[in-house]
Parts: C-alpha cells; structure tokens; sequence
C-alpha cells in the first residue's frame, strides 16, 4: 500500500513538474513559434496567408447622395473613411445582386437621389470581378461597366449602370438593407458637389459624373527615383522578392544598368530607376497559387498586386498601385497593367506604372518604377467649374485629379479631363 | 540501492524541482506586473507632461490585458433562433449575406455583421421577443442590459462585462405583435485571435493625440468594437475617451485612433 502511494505520488509530482515547466515556458509568449524562439533561440517565421480576392481597382470617384445634396470627399482620408462606412451596404447588394433588366436614361438618372451612393472606377471592369472581390461568386455575370449606383426605391436597394457591353442602362434587385443606406446617406449631410446633368455648366461631362465644387488643396510632390544603379547595388531583400539569390547571381554593368542573372532569372535595375524583372523556361516568381487557382483571374490579380506592394516596400517606394488593365492571349499568358496613386489620386505617366506578365501562376515579366515622394509644398487644385469651362464643346468626358509631372519634375495635384480608355477583358 | 529508497529520493527531488518552478513562474508573474505597472506609470507622466487633464487612476482601473476575439458566423444558431420565434420557416439565401426565414408567424433576416430584423405577427409582446432573442444566442461571456418602456425595450450586448459598441437590439409594439432591429452576436462562443497592446502603449497612442490638441480627459472605458468580416466578426477592445464635448476611440490592438458607431 504504501509502495503503491508513493509510486502514485511520484507520477503526480512528475506530471505536475511538466505542466510547471511548460507554463514556465510558455507565461507571456503567445504563439507557437514564439515558444520555439524562447526555447531554441529559432526566430519566429511569418504567418502565410491564403490568398483571398480583394479589390486590385481603386475607386476615381465616390459620391453621397443625401437628403440635401451630394456630398463627394474633399482628402483621401475623408475618402477612406466614406468607403469603409459604405463597404457593408456595397458588399450586401453586390453579392445578393438578382436579375439585372434594362432600364432607360431617364430611369437610371432618378436613381442619382437620395438615397444613393454612386461609385466610378478609371477603368472598365466586369460586374462579375466586382462580385468576386466582395467575397461571392462570379457565376453568371457578364456586364461590364465604369461605374454604378447603389440606390434605395420603392421596393428596396437597387444596383444600376451604364453597361459598355450591351450600351444600354441596366438595374437590378438586391437584398441590401434600405434603412442601412439611408443612414448612411444622411451621416454625409453636407453636400459639396452636383451631378453633372444638374448642371448646365457641366455639360461637356458624363451626364452621371459627380462634380466636386469646393476648393480643395493637395500636396505636392518631389519624385526621388530608386537609384540602385548609380549606387551599384539592388538591396539584398528587394532581390530575394525577385526570387534572385544574391549570393549566386551574377552581377555586371551594361550601358548604366546594374543586371542581376541567376539560371533563367534576370533582373534588371536601369538608369532611369525602374526594375526589369524577366524569367524564361518554367521558372518565374510564385504567386503561390494552387494548380486549381492559376486561372481565377481575381486570384491573379491580388496575388500580383500583393507582391508589387511587398516589392515597392522592399525598394523604399511610396504610392498604391492600382489595376487599370488586364487581358489574356490564346496562349494563357496574362498580362496586368497597373497605376501609382498618391493620396488616392493617379498619377499621370506616359506608361503604366508596373506591367506584370503572368503563365501558370508565375511572373514570367514585371516591369516597375519604385520611386520615393516626398512633400513638397501644397497646391490649390483648379476649381471644377472653371476647368468645365474650358471644355465646352466636348462630350462624355470624366474630371478627376491626377498628379501630373512639371518642367521641374514635381509632381502637381491637377484636375484632368478624360474619356474611358483601359478596361479589363 | 533498493527500489523504495530510490523512489524517495525522486519524490524529494522532484518536490525541490517543482518548488523551484512554482517560484520561477510567481517570479515572473510578479517581474511582469511590476513591469507593466512601471511602463503605465511612465507612460502617465508622459501624458502629463503633454498638457492632457485626466484622472489616473482611471487608467489603473483599466483592465492589463485584453483580447481580439474572432466569431465566426453560425447558420446553425441563425436557424435554431429563427425556429425558436417562426416555428417551421422557410429559408431564402438572397445572396450578399443576407438570410431570410419566412413562416405565418412573420419574418426574420439574419444580414452580415451581426445585423438583424424580425417581425412578428403572433400578439409576442416587444419585452418577450427580446428576452427570448438575447437567451436563445447567449454564448459563455457574453451578457446584456436591457432597458426602454412598454413602447420599446433594448438590450445592449456585453462581452465580459464590456460594452460591445453599437451592439443593440431594439423591439417595438406593433398592431399585429412585435418587430426587433439591430445588431447582434449570433455566432459561435468566440475565439482569441491575438492580445490588445498594453495600457501603457495605449496611454502613449493618446499622447501623441494630446499633442496635436488639448485634452481634458472626463472617462475613461473598455469597449468593443465589432468589424464586419466575410465570415463573422471581429470584437476588438478599444478604449473610449470622454472629453468636455466629444469622445474618441483607440483601437485596442493599433492604438490608432478609430471611429467606432
């Protein structure tokens, strides 16, 4: 009896001695790899993460229409903020969105009334990459369009737009909380723009582009090109994003350009700071997409859009890129052209800021120019009215701010005109 | 050596080893408050010394630690309270989210983000749909207060003893019975997702705030604040600071200065 106590009493206090030295261990560290780290000094590794679909285009415009008027935002925080408040309702009625049917010109201008939330993009985009960006299925949804309205009638919320496809005005049902989008509407209530078919000043724009007629100041910007190959060497991690070994690569100078080469791999810094990236055979930079994933175009998208943000941090870049065209060829390679936007607005460029070349859920070619902003004073953006002004004549045209580069190479807050010009296939 | 001296001489050691690890971690136990305490104490000058007016020891009353909690959405539970008010409902996946269940007895939607509306035409009184509501959907953690009149009652959802900021359920009187709307938990018992930053970094997120503007600090509390998830919800802690004539909120996991409805 007392042999068995005591081997009782051994195992207790050998149980009790593990479970002591693990909360021992274990007390203010709160991950696994974080136990590994304090016990064998192994540095914790980044938690990967699936990737999920997210929106790859920036919104151009967004505008309110509330109980007084339109409200459009007058910063890219107050932007932000408009579109974190609308993006329940927005998900709610793109992902429950029924049978679309046609509606006339007529029809889809009374939906601009409160309330109603009108959303523009810079680019033509399926309604089914919409739909797939909010978390549902892109199954059976052909239209194409520029922009859209969510808006409260009488039966509930309704989703319309313009759809280039078909050229005629579209509407569809959802299963979106009316009230919600009228509490929306009326938290914006201090209207600063108009519609431009509410405005005969307006009359070279898009009859449903909302006008923003307060005064806005925006920063302006000096451009600091990466300069890697004057410096004669590209950052250790900025080539591992590359998926270039710097210890193995081959490193020489042609014409001003620094050239990294590692098997097929080669990467190219020029003079003039963008980033060359090429790949042949069957190697390329991994979008660490499943076999079944490679062709899910919205999947292509965040991954790629993924690795030029993680790119851009590597090289010190500022700016968020964002889509503005992509297309496929009969051979599966897909090609993916992007924007820089600063404080939400795009940068006007001769070329687009990064193409990116994509076979079978690789990179094969990626061209960028990671460039460095900095504040440089501030600019009064040229009041709408005006800027219409010198428009007359012209029809169908869009007005937003974009950055345009000057003689001295700043980069100046200016309100453009613009027709549409890039889609997605 | 014979077998029962040697389990003695184990039991002993392994009592002198278990002592020493039972000290070990009271140490540090005791290390990491003092630790905490210190910063917080730091911290507070540090927020002094920006001109912000406060009391501290609203900030010693705050909790040390808190959680981000993750809840994942339930069609289960979604079913079992629109079965417990409808009886045998019909359900309708509108898409977007949105869940429908239909019977005579009236109608209940179940939206993302907690958001829910119900009517009901059976005579229920507004006080009874929502107690039975709240006590059908109550996970481990989780309380409510309920107030209003005989017009209307609502209840304001709790997570452990906490605010969960916009988190209400009103029921209103109809000619027919009662309607609820609002928002809710309706998920599954949550799940820690990571720890809150701590009241020090907290107290030094607002003074960095109390440097861009003067603030004179009336309260001080622990709040949730829920984020709409494709799958669920995030309840964030977040602290609410009463000033003279508006209140912010700081992420309890940023620090950063959040809008919260």
């Amino acid at each position: 009896m007392r042999e068995r106590l005591k081997s009782a009493v051994l195992a207790l206090l050998f149980v009790s001695m593990l479970v002591l030295l693990f909360v021992s261990l274990t007390l203010g560290v709160e991950s696994d790899e974080g136990l590994l780290s304090r016990v064998f000094g192994v540095p914790a590794t980044a938690e990967e993460t699936e990737l999920q679909p997210a929106p790859a285009a920036e919104a151009r415009v967004l505008a309110f229409c509330t109980p007084s008027g339109v409200r459009m935002p007058e910063s890219s925080e107050e932007k932000n903020e408009m579109l974190s408040a609308f993006s329940a309702v927005y998900s709610e009625a793109v992902g429950s969105i029924g049978q679309a049917s046609g509606i006339t010109r007529r029809q889809y201008l009374a939906l601009l009334d409160a309330p109603a939330v009108y959303l523009g993009f810079d680019t033509e985009l399926p309604l089914s990459l919409l739909r797939t960006w909010v978390g549902y299925d892109a199954a059976g949804f052909e239209s194409r369009l520029r922009s859209l309205v969510v808006s409260a009638d009488d039966d509930g919320v309704v989703i319309a737009w313009y759809d280039m496809s078909a050229e005629e005005y579209r509407m569809a049902p959802t299963a979106a909380a009316a009230a919600q989008l009228a509490q929306l509407c009326t938290g914006w209530d201090e209207p600063n723009a108009v519609f431009a078919f509410q405005d005969a000043g307006f009359s070279a724009l898009r009859e449903d582009e909302p006008v923003l007629l307060s005064l806005i100041t925006a920063a302006v910007y000096s451009v600091q090109p990466s300069g890697f190959a004057q410096s004669g060497e590209v950052p250790r991690e900025l080539l591992a994003g590359f998926d270039i070994n710097p210890y193995l690569a081959r490193v020489y100078e042609e014409s001003g350009d620094m050239v990294y080469v590692e098997g097929y791999n080669v990467l190219r810094a020029g003079a003039q700071g963008e980033l060359v990236y090429t790949s042949g055979g069957e190697q390329g930079i991994s979008l660490g997409l499943s076999y079944s994933q490679v062709d899910d175009q919205s999947l292509l998208l965040e991954g790629t859009r993924v690795l030029l943000d993680e790119l851009s941090a590597q090289a010190g870049a500022g700016g968020v890129y964002s889509l503005r065209e992509i297309s496929t060829d009969e051979n599966g390679e897909t090609t993916i052209l992007f924007d820089l936007l600063l404080d939400g607005w795009p940068v006007l460029a001769d070329r687009p800021a990064a193409r990116v070349t994509v076979r079978g859920g690789r990179v094969t070619y990626l061209r960028m120019e990671p460039h460095r902003f900095e504040a440089a004073g501030e600019q009064t953006v040229l009041p709408a009215r005006q800027a219409a002004a010198a428009l007359q004549g012209e029809r169908g045209l869009c007005l937003s701010v974009r950055y345009v580069p000057d003689e001295e190479g700043l980069l100046i807050p200016t309100l453009c005109s613009s027709e549409a010009l890039y889609g997605v296939e | 050596m014979e077998w029962n001296k040697v389990k003695s001489m184990l039991i002993a050691l392994l009592l002198v080893v278990n002592l020493l690890l039972a000290l070990n971690i009271q140490t540090l136990i005791s290390s990491q408050r003092a630790n905490e305490q210190e910063s917080l104490g730091l911290a507070l000058s540090l927020l002094e010394k920006a001109g912000a007016q406060f009391d501290s020891q609203q900030f010693w009353d705050m909790p040390r630690s808190t959680a981000v909690l993750l809840g994942e959405r339930s069609t289960e539970r979604e079913a079992q309270i629109a079965g417990a008010l409808l009886g045998e409902a019909s359900l309708n996946e509108a898409g977007g989210g949105v869940s429908i269940y239909t019977s005579a007895a009236g109608s209940v939607v179940f939206r993302s983000g907690g958001l829910f509306e119900a009517e009901l035409n059976d005579g229920t009184n507004p006080a009874d749909l929502l107690e039975h509501i709240v006590q059908t959907v109550q996970v481990r953690g989780m309380g409510y207060e309920i107030s209003g009149d005989e017009e209307a009652v609502s209840a304001q959802l709790l997570l452990d003893g906490w605010m969960v900021a916009g988190a209400v359920l009103t029921c209103r009187a109809t000619e027919e019975g009662a309607a609820a709307s609002g928002r809710w938990y309706f998920g599954g018992e949550p799940v820690s997702e990571g720890a809150g930053v701590s009241r020090a970094e907290m107290v030094v997120a607002l003074t960095r705030i109390a440097y861009e503007r003067p603030l004179n600090i009336l309260n001080v509390q622990l709040v949730y604040a829920q984020e709409q998830l494709r799958s669920g919800v995030r309840l964030s802690p977040a602290w609410r600071i009463e000033l003279e004539n508006e209140q912010i909120f700081l992420n309890g996991s940023t620090g950063q200065e959040i809008s919260v409805e």
